[in-house]
């Protein structure tokens, strides 16, 4: 491939997947490569560079706005401020899972996104007034359900490439480098964001297409308004993943009334234990 | 021949052609028949396989019209008004039908009039096996034929005979009033309805569509490509009729009829009406890979088998897509609902829901499945309650270990696996609703929110009270585990 052109993949209105090259708006400069030697670290910066701007896509010229969790600290750990719209993030996880990306769906559709959220799933269903509890009403949440997590990947693929909807969530285990690839182009072409649960206990080899991925786990509730009993729920945040983005732990609370996440403040400085889980510190 | 048994007696039933033409008949004993005939070759009837058999067929004469009926035992009605002349005329309609059918290894013979009586009394008793009666031509046609054809009641046939009465064509000359005041107002009916000066009201064997569109081929077609071709230009016709009549597809029928018999048939359904030809066709092509063509096939219809009234201009909607108004205008997104029927199509229309609250206070039946676009619905559910993110579709077992009566639990096992509880909630407790049937709404259940150490948060609760309450059965209360929260 030449070093002027980048190569965008569109799908046509009939379907087929189809490959496009586009000049870019300003040509990038030549490299030249010294013949038999290692090339220069200076070119080798310049490559990067370029690289970069074929992986992450005319960003700032859209406007989008990232999709954020509300939490500044998050946000700073993260290249484009949030999770960057026009991409695939995967989110490993049960029950916490579930609820962040819910509220991540309800936050995308409070920025005025149009279209509904569309929600694929293989097995059960979320339970909507659960949902609704983290900002997802039910008035523009569709559900649909596949036999198999081939027609899950499928549904989530043919949503993004509509460019109707608002969000694309998908919840499958089943999910290999191509499968992840081609979701990421297509959430990237409609710049629609697609969000990926997977609960699968064996998640190792999955959506290395994604963006971003996530381990959310429920962690011990917050101090309770009154009485013993169970506070505000807490989500152990912790970001495996991220394109140009350091690896980090956090505890997030979700407070019902506001509806919004809040960073959670332990004793120990985050800063000096990086590696650490928020669970592992919070019982310390 | 064909036997059936009648009070004991084994009678002939049908006869075929040969048969006949050695002196059996319906209703000869089959003994004297086997003396008549040594080589008999006699066979019981099988009324219902038969009857099968007819149904089968007038589907599949609906290569030729949507509007078919079997009638009696041994006839199909096909209403051809105003599609012969797709198949190049009534006569070749007629001859193709009739080669067909020869095909298939059957005897027929065929009649087309202007009425349904005289339709069948020509291919009844008529002779030769096409008969094509121009219109106005009933009554020359059938003079000569004997008043059998005319549908009657044995005993009327009887009657008429005995009066020497044994063609048609004096009855027709006869007032309706006279023969009604001599044999009864059935006879007047048929000659009346035979000659078309009533009408005769029968019911097809499915309602007909109420847009079909149909292609005939001189030579069957099989490949997907040639189907997927047929699909695309039945579409584009379908949609210009739907237009027409300012509808909008629900639900599409797309029917194979293959050249060897038989008939292929997809059908696909719209979340709302539509007319985009390009949308229909893609819904077509998505599915009929399915379908099986064999050596091919030589006509191929589309029916609209529901539709809906759609105003002429879509385009307007299409303002209302964005901005505050998204929300409400869901249902009216036009690209919107392509995406939900493509979806639809492939993994079912069932497939596709949105919830909506329902007044009722058990999990289970607080959340009412709606169709994905339909008008936002009003209510919510009572954000005040914990309700969980997950809830299980049949609630599991759990072993519980608790301070009885209301205490929450301490420990619990769920799929071999213990937690301890390190906080919980509840018991909120939530009655059976008295208004459903007894035993259908079950028992007064507590649930309690519970947090285990690692801090997974479950919804638990208790089936029964150890006191039970005033009509519940009295024993003991049982523990189950119905959902996560975050």
């Amino acid at each position: 491939m030449s070093g002027d052109e980048t190569i965008e993949r569109r799908r046509e209105s009939n379907g087929m997947p189809r490959l496009r090259i586009v000049a870019p708006a300003a040509p990038a400069p030549p490299v030249r490569m010294r013949p038999g030697g290692a090339p220069k670290p200076r070119v080798l910066a310049a490559l990067r560079r370029r690289v970069e701007a074929i992986e992450r896509p005319r960003l700032a010229g859209t406007g989008a706005t990232a999709l954020s969790l509300g939490v500044a600290a998050i946000d700073r750990a993260l290249p484009d401020n949030g999770l960057r719209p026009a991409g695939l993030h995967e989110f490993l996880g049960t029950g916490g899972a579930l609820a962040l990306v819910a509220a991540l769906a309800g936050r995308r559709l409070a920025q005025g996104a149009a279209g509904p959220v569309l929600w694929c799933l293989e097995r059960g269903l979320p339970y909507p007034p659960g949902l609704a509890a983290f900002g997802l009403g039910p008035e523009r949440l569709i559900l649909a359900r596949a036999r198999e997590g081939r027609d899950v990947l499928w549904a989530m693929e043919e949503a993004l490439g509509s460019g109707r909807a608002a969000l694309v969530v998908g919840e499958t285990r089943r999910l290999d480098w191509t499968a992840s690839r081609r979701l990421q182009l297509a959430a990237e072409t409609s710049a629609t964001p697609a969000l990926l649960l997977n609960d699968g206990a064996d998640a190792g080899a999955a959506a290395a297409g994604a963006l971003t991925r996530w381990r959310v786990a429920s962690a011990p509730s917050g101090p309770a308004a009154h009485g013993p009993g169970i506070g505000a729920p807490r989500l152990a945040l912790e970001l495996l993943r991220a394109r140009g983005a350091t690896p980090g732990a956090w505890l997030i609370e979700w407070d019902h009334a506001t509806h919004t996440f809040s960073l959670v403040t332990l004793l120990v400085d985050r800063e000096s234990e990086p590696a650490a889980t928020p669970n592992r510190r919070a019982r310390a | 021949m064909l036997w059936e048994s009648e009070r004991g007696t084994q009678r002939a039933a049908r006869v075929c052609r040969v048969a006949a033409a050695l002196g059996l008949a319906p209703g000869m004993r089959l003994a004297d028949a086997r003396a008549r005939v040594p080589t008999l070759e006699a066979r019981p009837l099988d009324a219902e396989a038969d009857a099968a058999g007819l149904e089968r067929l007038t589907a599949w004469c609906e290569r030729y019209s949507p509007w078919v009926a079997g009638d009696g035992t041994d006839a199909i009605r096909l209403d051809i008004t105003g599609v012969a002349h797709l198949f190049g005329g009534e006569e070749a309609l007629a001859g193709d039908l009739l080669a067909r059918l020869e095909g298939f290894g059957l005897t027929a013979r065929l009649a087309i009039a202007p009425t349904p009586g005289a339709a069948w009394a020509l291919a009844h008793y008529g002779d030769g096996k096409i008969r094509i009666v121009p219109e106005g031509g009933a009554r020359t046609a059938l003079a000569a034929l004997p008043v059998a054809a005319l549908r009657l009641e044995e005993d009327v046939v009887a009657d008429l005979l005995h009066l020497g009465l044994t063609r048609i064509e004096p009855l027709g000359q006869m007032p309706a009033t006279a023969l009604a005041a001599r044999f009864g107002p059935a006879l007047a009916a048929r000659v009346d309805q035979v000659m078309g000066r009533r009408g005769e009201a029968i019911s097809p064997l499915r309602p007909p569509p109420e847009l079909l569109r149909r292609l005939v081929f001189a030579e069957p077609i099989g490949t997907p490509e040639d189907i997927a071709r047929a699909a695309g230009q039945l579409a584009h016709d379908l949609a210009e009729a739907l237009a027409r009549a300012e509808l909008g597809a629900r639900r599409l029928e797309f029917s194979l009829y293959l050249a060897a018999g038989g008939i292929e048939r997809i059908t696909v359904g719209c979340a709302r009406p539509s007319r985009d030809a390009a949308h229909l066709r893609r819904l077509l092509e998505e599915r009929s890979g399915g379908l099986a063509a064999g050596f091919g096939a030589d006509v191929i219809t589309l029916a609209a088998t529901a539709s809906e009234r759609l105003a002429a201009r879509q385009e307007d909607f299409h303002r209302l897509a964005s901005g505050p108004a998204a929300a409400a205008a869901l249902d009216r997104d036009p690209e919107l609902g392509l995406l939900i029927d493509r979806l639809g199509n492939r993994l079912g229309v069932q497939n596709l829901l949105r919830a909506a609250p329902r007044e009722s206070h058990l999990p289970e039946r607080a959340v009412r499945v709606v169709a994905p676009l339909s008008p936002p619905q009003g209510g919510g559910w009572d954000g005040g309650l914990a309700r969980p993110v997950r809830l299980l579709a049949a609630p599991e077992p759990v072993e519980v270990m608790a301070e009885v009566p209301d205490g929450p639990p301490i420990r619990f096992r769920w799929r071999g696996r213990g937690h301890r509880v390190a906080r919980a909630d509840g018991p909120e407790r939530l009655a059976p609703e008295w208004w459903r049937p007894a035993g259908a709404g079950g028992r007064t259940r507590d649930y309690y929110r519970l947090e285990d150490e690692n801090g997974t948060r479950f919804w638990i609760y208790r089936d029964g009270l150890y006191t039970p309450a005033a009509g519940e059965p009295d024993s003991e209360p049982r523990w189950y585990l119905h959902g996560f929260f975050a």
